[in-house]
């Protein structure tokens, strides 16, 4: 009786190695019809929070170059990324402008008004933090392995997305937990989230750091 | 006037026309009928900015290309149906050959298309960067690209880390993109998304000038097309087109001025027809007065035509309103019949009214003559044309009506009664004298009220639909250019570059002030050879060099010694003296800018987007740089030329004053005087009063209302003590005249409309004052 228990148990289960590797070709409502039940927290919160680690593999170079921090995503807002390793500086991106902060002081800024590639950039990750699959699908073919955890996979059609990112890929199961872009020139860069809390209200403080 | 002249004389004088008018006819039939292409563009009316000969050399190269520049929005609730109906409208364009070029996708032009730049890559840098190095902040410039390397953000790039370890190439690269406003690219074209739906971004560029006619009609057929194409590839879904572009606001002015020309004429002729037969009742008059209308308007069109090279569309529609005035001399000369039916011949007629219409083409052509002081090539052509046409039309009258003119058959025609009757009301007003003298003062007084509007964007107007469409555009895409830019010039394309090179920082300036939205300039993506040189000193000392950044940081990044060898040689390896002109305009990276480069080389454009603060603007002094603001200029000389034509308007009515008091001696003059100036007066009143503001063209028409006013004045005081003939001339002609600048009033050009407005109301004023002050037999005897 215990072993046809957990026999039974074992055939509903999901077999994660199988879906993993089967990706298919899917359109931005079919990946909302698939994964969207999932993803409710995620589409229901005002905002996230929580950690990320960075490692770049560049041609040439034998060592990822690794960074880490904290950041904060604010819908309707922007993405703070605060790197504390391997210096500290703070990278502030809305769809207006870029902007980074290093020991209080802003070292760089950029408008999306004047540069077009800015505003490819910042468009594509703030979809991506929303996973807004409509605005992904506007820019790439997107093909989806539904399993637990999900990934997706994003090819961009346009040759100006290609200079960002030749693929795309996320993986995550109620929240993303891990992004990788390849590059058009073999280097990869991979993005691991862990720590997220979903943010049901966005402080007032939270809110100001964001310019208008 | 002078005594009889001899039926001989009359014969020689009507061959002599005849032969005269034969010349004029073949001369239209064969040279100028078939070359005659109405202009239509309505700039080519205003006077030349005055900017020194190469300024306005380029700048007539500008206006051509921005000119024949198109460009359309297809919208479509699905991106898939817009992207199919704008390559399908984009085929259909190109296949009309009516475009010489017609830009759908954007293949071709992105940042990973970087051919013309390979070999110098190693040595171009960005404005931010070439200001860090000479300011000698490398270890600056260090930081930023480690720090740039561990960022969270990927930044778009076309050249591998391991060929850029200090992001100096591709800072280059991402510099030259032009900020594409609100278009982005998807699926290889560009595509904006507002509203639900989605639009791509077409722009197409004209085989010709917008303003020929030929070049209009084969673009719209094919634009028709095209649409209907477009809108069949996804029937039964709807489409969404807008457009803008020069060509379709002057196909709208040709389309408008063809009409108006066809109203005016048509009523005119119709007025002057029906009053003739009413008067004469016989046939011959008509054809007489219509053969003199014809030979006016042939004289104008060939005189403009060899004295201007060509014909101003404008100029016509103002021209069938000589109609109008033509028609006087016929008039007077053939009512001088009326004035006893009996004894009448085409002598005596002669003999009576050459007097008068020698003076009255006189004043006229004074009048009309005035206009051509003023530099507008529109006016000089309208001035010319009338003035010509008035004497080819007074020459009919005074050589050919003598023998042909006709008795009337009735002396006494119903209409002379009407007109009879009218005058008598008129005379009437003399009664209340003192109430009139206090209107009219009332109404005059209306002149300290007058305003001044000398923008020249209100007296041009397009059809409402056509600027709803382009305001939409123009919201939808973002950054359009304003249209004001700077025009840099210089000896050669290098010093054109290098002098562009002085401007950018203070455009910079201004962007970070907000003074302006963005800029485009070659020089972004085509640095001059002199920067390329400094840039290339520059790195080889702070970055390439024994002890320079590279080293240290390809190191910290771990990469092998020959990769930092590898990066070195690369730069020397760098072709001198650099990226030139040539190559880059012939690739595609160059496709953005190709329309800011003069064809002859030694001229560029800067344009400007969202131009916020002018005053900044006109405040940037740079060697052969300056900052052109056509409307503001034009509005500026249309001014000016109004107070010119203000003082010249003063100096017309004295002459005028001068002219009668010395025909009708002092006494008798001063009714007429005071009813000339009364009319100019009562009509700026009117101005004044309704808060019409006057502008250049209703100043110079009242300069026409005294030369046709005059008219009315020296042919009843000519008259006066005769038969009513003058009189129902008067009349007629006053009719006639009314008739046509009052369409004129209701003409679409806003500054045709100005016109219209003023000779309206200050020929009305000025028929009235001659009324009563002609002392003329007020009831039938």
């Amino acid at each position: 009786m215990r072993a046809a228990v957990f026999a039974l148990l074992l055939a509903l289960a999901p077999a994660p190695q199988a879906a993993e590797r089967l990706m298919q070709p899917v359109t931005p409502q079919a990946v909302a019809g698939q994964i969207g039940a999932r993803l409710e927290d995620l589409h229901g919160a005002q905002g996230l929070r929580g950690r990320f680690t960075q490692r770049k593999k560049l041609a040439g170079i034998a060592r990822p170059l690794t960074s880490g921090g904290q950041f904060l995503f604010v819908r309707g807002k922007g993405i703070l990324w605060h790197t504390t390793t391997p210096f500290d500086s703070e990278f502030m991106l809305t769809a207006r402008q870029m902007m980074v902060t290093e020991s209080g002081s802003v070292a760089m800024r950029m408008q999306t008004a004047e540069h077009p590639a800015l505003r490819l950039v910042s468009d594509l990750f703030l979809a991506l933090f929303a996973l807004d699959f409509d605005a992904l699908g506007r820019h790439f073919d997107l093909s989806l392995a539904a399993g637990d955890p999900w990934r997706i996979g994003l090819v961009p059609r346009d040759s100006a997305l290609r200079a960002v990112a030749t693929r795309i890929e996320m993986k995550g199961s109620r929240l993303v937990s891990e992004v990788v872009l390849e590059d058009a020139h073999g280097d990869r860069t991979e993005i691991v989230l862990d720590g997220v809390q979903h943010l049901q209200a966005i402080s007032p403080a939270e809110s100001a750091r964001f310019p208008p | 006037m002078a005594g009889a002249t001899s039926a001989a004389t009359l014969r020689l004088r009507f061959a002599s026309y005849l032969v005269f008018l034969l010349l004029v006819g073949l001369v239209l039939l064969l040279d100028v009928g078939p070359k005659l292409r109405p202009e239509t563009d309505l700039l080519a009316l205003l006077p030349a900015t005055e900017h020194d000969p190469s300024v306005n050399q380029a700048l007539r190269e500008v206006s051509a290309s921005l000119g024949s520049r198109v460009v359309f929005l297809v919208g479509a609730a699905e991106f898939g149906d817009a992207r199919a109906a704008a390559l399908r409208f984009a085929e259909t364009l190109r296949e009309s050959g009516a475009f010489s070029g017609v830009l759908a996708e954007i293949a071709g032009s992105g940042l990973m298309s970087h051919a013309p730049y390979a070999a110098y890559l190693p040595a171009l840098v960005s404005d931010r960067h070439l200001k860090m190095l000479r300011a000698g902040e490398s270890q600056r410039l260090r930081h930023e690209a480690l720090r740039a390397l561990y960022a969270p953000l990927p930044m778009p790039s076309a050249v591998p880390v391991a060929e850029d370890p200090l992001g100096l190439a591709n800072a280059f690269l991402l510099q030259r993109l032009p900020s594409g406003g609100n278009a982005l690219p998807r699926d290889g074209v560009l595509t904006i998304s507002d509203h639900g739906l989605d639009y791509v971004l077409l722009t197409a560029q004209l085989g010709g000038g917008a303003f020929a006619s030929d070049v209009q009609d084969r673009a719209l057929a094919a634009i028709g097309a095209a649409e209907a194409g477009a809108r069949q590839a996804v029937a039964p879904r709807p489409l969404r087109l807008l457009r803008a572009g020069l060509l379709f606001h002057s196909a709208a002015g040709t389309r408008q001025a063809k009409q108006e020309i066809a109203l005016i004429s048509t009523v005119s002729l119709a007025a002057v027809a029906a009053l003739v037969l009413l008067t004469f009742g016989s046939l011959r008059p008509l054809v007489m007065t219509m053969t003199c209308l014809v030979v006016g308007t042939a004289c104008g069109l060939v005189a403009c035509y060899y004295a201007f090279g060509g014909l101003h569309l404008l100029t016509l529609v103002f021209g069938s309103t000589l109609i109008g005035v033509a028609v006087d001399y016929s008039n007077y000369y053939l009512h001088d019949a009326f004035d006893d039916p009996a004894s009448w011949t085409g002598e005596r007629a002669l003999r009576n009214t050459t007097g008068g219409i020698l003076l009255g083409l006189c004043t006229a052509a004074l009048g009309y003559l005035a206009l051509t002081l003023a530099p507008f090539p529109g006016l000089r052509q309208m001035a010319l044309f009338s003035a010509v046409g008035l004497a080819g039309a007074a020459g009919c009258v005074l050589f050919l009506y003598p023998l042909l003119a006709p008795r009337p058959k009735n002396p006494r025609p119903p209409i002379l009664r009407a007109v009879l009757a009218l005058y008598a009301g008129v005379a009437q007003l003399r009664r209340t004298r003192a109430a009139g003298v206090l209107l009219l003062a009332v109404l005059a007084a209306g002149v300290l009220r007058l305003t001044a509007q000398d923008d020249i964007r209100l007296m041009q107007s397009s059809p409402p639909e056509i600027v709803a469409d382009e305001v939409e555009l123009r919201r939808l895409v973002g950054n359009t250019p304003d249209s004001r830019f700077f025009l840099v010039r210089g000896a050669d394309a290098q010093g054109v570059l290098e002098n562009e090179e002085a401007l950018r920082p203070q455009l910079d300036a201004a962007v970070a002030q907000g003074a302006i939205g963005s800029y485009m300039a070659i020089s972004r993506a085509l640095p001059s050879l002199k920067a390329q040189r400094e840039a290339r000193e520059l790195l080889e000392r702070q970055v390439y060099g024994r002890g320079g950044i590279l080293e240290g940081l390809m190191r910290e990044l771990g990469f092998a010694p020959e990769a930092i060898a590898q990066r070195r040689e690369a730069f020397r390896q760098v072709p001198a003296p650099g990226l030139e002109p040539a190559p880059w305009l012939d690739s595609a990276a160059a496709t953005p800018y190709r329309a800011l480069w003069l064809p002859q080389g030694n001229a560029s454009l800067v344009m400007m987007s969202e131009v916020r603060d002018l005053a900044a603007l006109r405040a940037i002094q740079v060697p052969g740089v300056v900052l052109v603001d056509k409307v503001a200029e034009v509005s500026e000389l249309l001014g000016r030329y109004r107070a010119a034509a203000t003082r010249l308007l003063v100096l017309a009515y004295a002459g005028a004053a001068v002219l009668l008091a010395w025909r009708y001696g002092a006494k008798r003059s001063l009714p007429l005087i005071a009813g000339t100036l009364g009319a100019a007066a009562v009509t700026l009143g009117v101005f004044g009063w309704l808060g019409l503001p006057v502008n250049l063209f209703s100043t110079l028409a009242l300069l026409l209302v005294l030369g046709i006013g005059i008219d009315y004045v020296i042919f009843l005081q000519e008259g006066a003590g005769g038969g009513h003939g003058p009189l129902l001339a008067v009349m007629l002609s006053a009719a006639t005249t009314l008739l046509s600048f009052g369409l004129l009033g209701f003409s679409q050009t806003p500054f045709l409309r100005s016109l219209g407005l003023t000779l309206l109301l200050g020929i009305g004023c000025a028929f009235v004052f001659a009324l009563l002050g002609a002392n003329l037999r007020s009831e039938e005897s």
